[in-house]
């Protein structure tokens, strides 16, 4: 390499390798689709990576660097947190809640959450890009209530293929970039062009048969042309983990110290004002606590698990049906609307 | 094994399957390459961009085919192009490849690129490079590179042929040297 390159891309050659191995062994260990293994393993190539990288930088920006990354959205997966947050407020008074959930990780953004609310009431509901779901464990009934039945699909989430016959072209969905597939479709020559001009889109749909999506050709909707990207359409970067990476790429992350933290060694990183304070397990730099505080109390989410399970193995996760398979479904928009003011009360 | 030396670029990708100290190699030999291919064309990025290019080899690597006598130069920045196309069109720079592997994803910090206004905008930055080229080039690069039209529509637009809307930002391509491999472009 050339000594006139910059000092990070000189160090970067190591964290590749470093990467590649970790890369190499996680995939290694995804053939064994034993999942605890799975877990366990990437939790300990992840810390072995770090420390070597820390050892090797000693900066304090690499270890925001890598909180970050640990916090970043893997397609493919599923991310299972179970958090107990607690909030002080001014009069001194304490309120808890607990959330756990199971976030597919890549469209459509399947959600399967329970929630314990400060009244100790347990509520299980689902959620995706094509339907809202909740479970009432009194009526043993799972309420669907189901969005549009096509909605557009992101531009860059597709590509097109010459097609198995003269006039026709393979449409792939999913993250093409990276051959992670949906779905397919063969479609004419003339959608196809269509689809690239922009006059046509892609839909996907979701039969009760089929729970894989099919995709289909629809016309575009009456926008001259569509942001190539919609953040709020990804629910992984909302909530918590927003405000994580935004504290972390903020610029003026800093780390203050090794604190325990629920009887836990931690390394904690403090925004630039000290209101927020984020802390990591120094081996997987995955997250552990993250409190931030006003002038009239504040707010503590505390993770008792964080961790990222493969897909395949793990959908029925995602489902209110695969964790209650005999439970009646009621798909009556009017049915689901009534549930939710019968078991969210407040909201 | 083989001395690192011996090994063709092509032996690199395919070893690295089982050897992550091939695919370090691979980059010590091209690193400088992409880095300054990304330097001429957005230079506060560079280093970043680099890096998600490498990054995204790794990951795409099964792609490779050996079309150049075991260079994977020309692959490396095909890879590089559409790094570039990404981080335009989505006025961020790319960090997905970096991202999934848990590498780090702010290089440019490292190296004391501060200029707010300048990392505001991948996109505003390279607009501004094409402020050196005639008014007729740059509307025609603006239409094909930014916009992503396809010729035929560059061309209606510039009210000339498909073929003179090719040649004309061919031409103010090689003269901002942003020459890519990418066939479609």
């Amino acid at each position: 390499m050339n000594s006139a390159l910059p000092a990070s891309l000189l160090d970067y050659r190591e964290a590749l390798e470093d990467a590649v191995r970790r890369d190499l062994g996680r995939r290694r260990r995804r053939g064994l689709a034993l999942r605890w293994a799975v877990a366990a393993a990437v939790v300990a190539a992840a810390a072995l990576g770090a420390l070597s990288l820390v050892a090797r930088h000693g900066a304090n920006v690499s270890v925001v660097d890598r909180a970050a990354a640990a916090v970043a959205a893997s397609p493919g997966t599923i991310l299972h947190v179970d958090m107990l947050g607690s909030q002080t407020n001014g009069d001194g008074s304490v309120i808890t809640w607990r959330d756990e959930s199971w976030q597919q990780e890549g469209p459509p953004y399947a959600r399967r959450q329970v929630e314990t609310t400060p009244g100790g009431s347990v509520t299980e509901s689902g959620s995706s890009n094509t339907a809202d779901e909740v479970y009432d464990p009194a009526r043993n009934t799972i309420y669907v209530n189901a969005h549009s039945a096509e909605q557009p699909y992101a531009k860059d989430k597709w590509d097109l293929k010459p097609g198995p016959r003269p006039g026709t072209a393979l449409l792939r969905v999913g993250d093409v970039e990276y051959d992670r597939i949906l779905s397919t479709a063969v479609i004419s020559a003339a959608q196809a062009k269509a689809l690239r001009t922009g006059k046509d889109a892609i839909a996907f749909r979701i039969s009760k048969e089929h729970p894989k999506p099919s995709v289909t050709v629809i016309t575009a909707p009456k926008v001259p042309k569509a942001p190539p990207e919609t953040p709020s359409a990804d629910p992984t970067s909302s909530g918590f983990r927003g405000e994580i990476l935004a504290l972390l790429r903020s610029g003026d992350a800093r780390v203050v110290g090794h604190e325990t933290t629920d009887g836990r060694d931690t390394i904690a990183i403090a925004s630039a004002d000290g209101h927020t304070t984020y802390y990591v397990d120094p081996g997987s730099y995955r997250p552990v606590e993250l409190r931030t505080r006003g002038t009239d109390g504040g707010t503590a989410l505390r993770f008792r698990t964080y961790e990222t399970l493969p897909l395949d193995a793990n959908r029925g996760l995602l489902s209110l049906a695969a964790q209650h398979p005999d439970a009646r479904v009621d798909r009556d928009p009017a049915a689901y609307q009534a549930a939710e003011q019968r078991l969210f009360p407040k909201g | 094994m083989a001395s690192e030396h011996s090994r063709t670029d092509a032996s690199l990708v395919h070893d690295s399957a089982a050897d992550p100290g091939a695919f370090s190699e691979l980059y010590a030999r091209h690193v400088d390459a992409v880095y300054r291919w990304f330097r001429r064309r957005i230079d506060w990025a560079a280093s970043d961009l680099t890096a998600e290019t490498f990054a995204r080899a790794w990951l795409v690597r099964g792609r490779f085919r050996d079309e150049r006598s075991g260079s994977a130069l020309p692959w490396l920045l095909g890879i590089a192009a559409n790094v570039l196309a990404d981080t335009v069109r989505r006025d961020r720079v790319e960090t997905r490849a970096r991202e999934r592997l848990g590498l780090p994803l702010d290089l440019a910090r490292d190296d004391g690129y501060s200029e707010v206004e300048e990392r505001l905008s991948p996109r505003l930055a390279l607009e501004r490079s094409l402020g050196s080229l005639p008014e007729h080039e740059r509307e025609a690069v603006e239409l094909r590179v930014i916009d992503e039209l396809p010729y035929a529509q560059v061309a209606k637009r510039l009210a000339i042929r498909p073929a003179a809307a090719r040649l004309r930002v061919s031409r103010a391509l090689r003269r901002l040297a942003l020459s890519t491999p990418k066939e479609d472009l």
